[in-house]
């Protein structure tokens, strides 16, 4: 038996590392402003400030620092994520400050699986991050990682300048610092519905503004079939399994309120109501939209096969071979078009504003000013925890952040003469750098840049010689001011206490309500499985972590 | 002794096993080659089985990752208390069970049936190349058979449901509905199983005395005959030590084909312990509880070997020991 459990612990690990270069990039539901929002390829425009120079001297003792580093499974033909040229640009950089660098990558959608067994095994690297506050509320607690408010008054002014909005808000434990949260230089990013606008012009139909009027649109999609690809093909609603589909803009239209979901763990989010806070799919409207889903699976609106989707490969075709209609992802959609136009030329995604709840009100789920939080394991050595803030310290210089998410000065942009970049050639980009830096995967320590204005959003697209630079500015700004505009203020509660009843349930309560509402939306009799659902999560002790989250947000003085 | 030469298990023994300290120096010195032979396995056995039973601990420790295992307090058996009261553990069980009982009645004979008709095939080439094909499922990863398996069934695009359609029949949705979830799980078990499943049924073959099927030709036995009385009871000892074996993992499954065919829609049917104690305890770090599972496990797994083997005894079979 016990060789049994040996070689399938070892399996396990290679059949997910499979599993997950298969699904590449896919994200998880705490992950929903995982991506940096800009997108596309064109770099932020602005500074022309050149890339750090490495200093003279090398210290002759080099101090080993191991990095984590999500993979998404995307490396081009001949790249390795952690030999890729910036990787290499960054280890020669450090070197002076007595870092031997080297990356640990991990799938992106194993990452926070792997976390456990990596500090389990001690064998974590020196950087790990996460973006789940509970996550780093356990490890504080069971004293697994370094306390660094020390290290951060002593190795990282840099950090505490540039990064002084997310350390306000995030990563401290009963008042003390654990984690060095990134900043979000950008917080319009979130959930968006999409569609394509190329379809809504053909059929002279504008952009759904309520449920109903959605649902209007998706029907004329099946029975008009705007894209001529066949109607027995067309899907108007790309719908993966659920746990992989988004489902925050659509709750918000039935008046979900998105700002209770920040904290990683609250699984759709909740409600406030009477004083106290109740998971959204415990309340009357979550029974209204998977009524509202149940119809669409019945008239063939979402795909037949979504329950098995589990990985994200059919929604993935239906968006690459241009017969999907409609969608809820976090993206801008421009890689979504950027994906669609190898089969349909014409085809432009545009992100829709939120739909109007029965009472009129439209929700958006930003992000707050903060992204992953940054941690060292206890396991690294105080050398090493030292190396990591001084790491940390270097990647928050202006700079170095410029060069880390766009690429270096004279190789893969130039500055003209006005100050703008331009990429110099988007081949060389595309393969060398464009598949980690549009993700924000090296540059941890500030995810993406302040939105520029529509003109300079132009140059930038122009430089970068992108397909259709009009459009990059309008899906880019369209994007922005959906959450500049609907974005509850503050985007998202943020916690401040542990929750050890959710730490130790909340897989197995998610997992449950996964199922159920995949139950619930194929079923024939909705409201029956609806009710056996709520039965189940009560059984499972859905009241308790509701109590639970009730009480956290008591402490922090929480008013809706 | 003579049962053992006669299920061709070669021991390095030449005396019988209560025998004492100075017996047993002067055969290790006899036999020394064969003892050495046999070194690897016991160590290999050592590291890879006893040392990780060290890790045993941890069901009965309330186990805190970076304290490791020894500074972690013992927590009185609470995992054990607690394992009784997880609301899924009936059905997890319930289903492991359902799907290696069907997995023994189906998936136990078909190796043996396929193993007889490649004995009897005339050519050598023919049966060389069949046997080379039908290992070859037993290679493929699960991931990769899962996504094939989704991509034949799929009700919309897949080929059998083409099929289907075209004799005018409705599409099925296959990986959708439980209970053709189940047929497929075994069938897809038995498929990548059964070839890889004859070899140890072909090599029993090789041992049969060639006389006796002359003999029988003799007598007048056709082929038939020849399988039902010189075949088949001369495998008998082998698929009676296969079967113990067999009905010993009967509360365990494999990690990888229920993980890579199960989807939520049949998570009813398709959850079972090994996928659930990923989930408990590589996920969600739930490493204390979920050790407590497996050995309890364990223990029924070792109850229902000793069982099937008490049982094969009883029935004038000779069981593994």
């Amino acid at each position: 038996m016990l060789k049994r459990k040996t070689g399938i612990a070892f399996r396990f690990a290679l059949i997910l590392a499979f599993v997950l270069l298969a699904a590449g990039c896919s994200s998880s539901k705490n992950d929903n402003v995982d991506s940096q929002g800009s997108g596309g390829s064109a770099p932020a425009g602005g500074s022309s400030q050149a890339a750090g120079t490495p200093a003279a001297g090398t210290p002759a003792k080099l101090t080993k620092l191991r990095v984590m580093i999500y993979d998404r499974g995307n490396a081009p033909e001949g790249m390795k994520l952690t030999e890729a040229p910036l990787m290499q640009w960054a280890k020669e950089q450090v070197k002076p400050l007595g870092i031997d660098l080297e990356y640990v990558a991990v799938p992106r959608a194993e990452a926070e699986d792997k976390l456990n067994v990596w500090l389990a095994s001690g064998e974590a690297p020196d950087i790990i991050f996460t973006y789940d506050t509970n996550t780093l509320f356990k490890y504080a607690e069971q004293g697994g990682i370094w306390q660094l408010d020390d290290f951060l008054s002593q190795y990282g002014p840099q950090i505490q300048k540039n990064n002084q909005k997310a350390l306000d808000e995030a990563g401290t434990y009963e008042g003390k610092r654990f984690a060095i949260p990134a900043l979000r230089a950008n917080p319009h990013v979130g959930p968006a519905m999409k569609i394509r606008q190329d379809w809504l012009d053909k059929l002279g139909m504008k952009a759904p503004t309520t449920t109903d009027e959605l649902y209007d649109v998706l029907k004329a999609f099946k029975e008009k079939d705007p894209g001529g690809v066949g109607k027995d093909k067309v899907v108007p609603y790309a719908f993966p399994a659920i746990g992989k589909a988004f489902l925050y803009s659509l709750s918000g239209a039935f008046g979900l309120n998105p700002q209770l979901m920040g904290n990683g763990t609250d699984m759709f989010g909740g409600l406030w109501q009477d004083g106290k806070f109740t998971s959204n799919i415990a309340t009357p409207n979550a029974l209204e939209m998977f009524k509202f889903l149940n119809k669409l699976y019945k008239e063939g609106l979402i795909p037949k096969e979504f329950g098995t989707d589990v990985n994200k490969q059919q929604f993935n075709q239906y968006v690459a071979q241009g017969v999907a209609g409609f969608l809820e992802d976090n993206d801008n959609g421009w890689v979504l078009t950027d994906s669609t136009r190898q089969a349909v030329p014409d085809a432009r995604w545009m992100p829709i504003d939120p739909l109007k709840t029965a009472d009129g009100n439209q929700y958006a789920g930003g992000a707050p000013d903060f992204g992953m939080l940054i941690m060292i394991p206890k396991a690294s050595k105080e050398e090493q925890a030292t190396a990591a803030v001084k790491y940390l310290n270097w990647m928050a210089d202006p700079a170095n952040i410029l060069t880390l998410q766009s690429g270096i000065e004279g190789v893969h942009y130039k500055v003209n003469a006005d100050g703008t970049r331009q990429v110099i050639d988007p081949e060389k980009n595309k393969k060398e750098i464009d598949w980690y830096t549009a993700s924000g995967d090296l540059e941890i320590i500030q995810q993406g840049q302040p939105l520029d204005s529509p003109e300079k959003l132009k140059v930038a697209a122009e430089n970068a010689k992108l397909f259709d630079a009009d459009y990059y500015v309008a899906v880019t700004t369209k994007y922005d001011s959906i959450f500049a505009q609907y974005t509850p203020d503050p985007p998202t509660v943020v916690l401040t206490d542990p929750r050890p009843f959710a730490q130790k349930n909340q897989e197995t309560i998610k997992k449950f309500i996964n199922e159920s509402i995949t139950k619930i939306i194929v079923t024939d009799d909705p409201e029956k499985e609806y009710n056996a659902m709520i039965e189940g999560w009560k059984k499972l002790g859905g009241e308790k972590y509701d109590q639970e989250l009730t009480d956290a947000y008591n402490k922090i003085g929480y008013q809706p | 002794m003579e049962a053992q030469t006669k299920k061709g298990l070669a021991l390095p023994y030449d005396a019988d096993i209560g025998a004492t300290p100075s017996t047993l120096r002067k055969r290790i010195r006899k036999n020394l080659d064969l003892y050495l032979c046999l070194t690897p396995g016991l160590v290999y056995f050592f590291i890879f089985c006893y040392i990780p039973m060290f890790g045993l601990l941890i069901a009965f420790k309330d186990y805190n990752i970076f304290q490791g295992v020894l500074k972690s307090p013992w927590n009185h058996f609470a995992y054990f208390k607690e394992m009784v009261h997880l609301p899924d553990l009936y059905k997890i069980i319930r289903n492991t069970l359902m799907l290696n009982v069907l997995g023994l009645i189906f998936g136990f004979p078909a190796p043996i049936v396929l193993a007889i008709l490649l004995n009897e095939v005339r050519s050598k080439y023919f049966k060389r190349v069949t046997q080379s094909l039908l290992y070859l499922p037993h290679f493929m990863s699960w991931v990769l058979m899962g996504g094939m398996i989704y991509a034949l069934l799929s009700p919309k695009y897949g080929i059998v449901n083409q099929l289907l359609q075209a004799i005018g029949l409705q599409p099925i949705y296959f990986m959708g509905e439980n209970a053709w979830w189940v047929t497929v799980f075994i069938g897809s078990g038995i498929w990548a199983g059964a070839g890889w499943g004859t070899i140890i049924y072909l090599a029993a073959m090789t041992t049969l005395d060639p006389h006796l099927y002359e003999s029988a030709s003799i007598d007048g036995a056709g082929r038939w005959k020849k399988i039902i009385h010189i075949t088949l009871p001369g495998i008998m000892p082998t698929v009676v030590v296969l079967l113990i074996l067999n009905v010993g993992h009967m509360v365990s499954i494999g990690f990888e084909q229920p993980y890579a065919l199960m989807n939520p829609l049949v998570m009813d049917v398709a959850d079972v312990l090994s996928t659930y104690i990923y989930d408990l305890g590589i996920r969600q770090g739930g490493f204390g509880l979920t050790t407590a599972i497996g050995l309890l496990q364990s223990a029924v797994n070792l109850a229902l070997v000793v069982g099937a083997n008490y049982a094969a005894n009883r029935m004038g079979r000779e069981g593994i020991w």
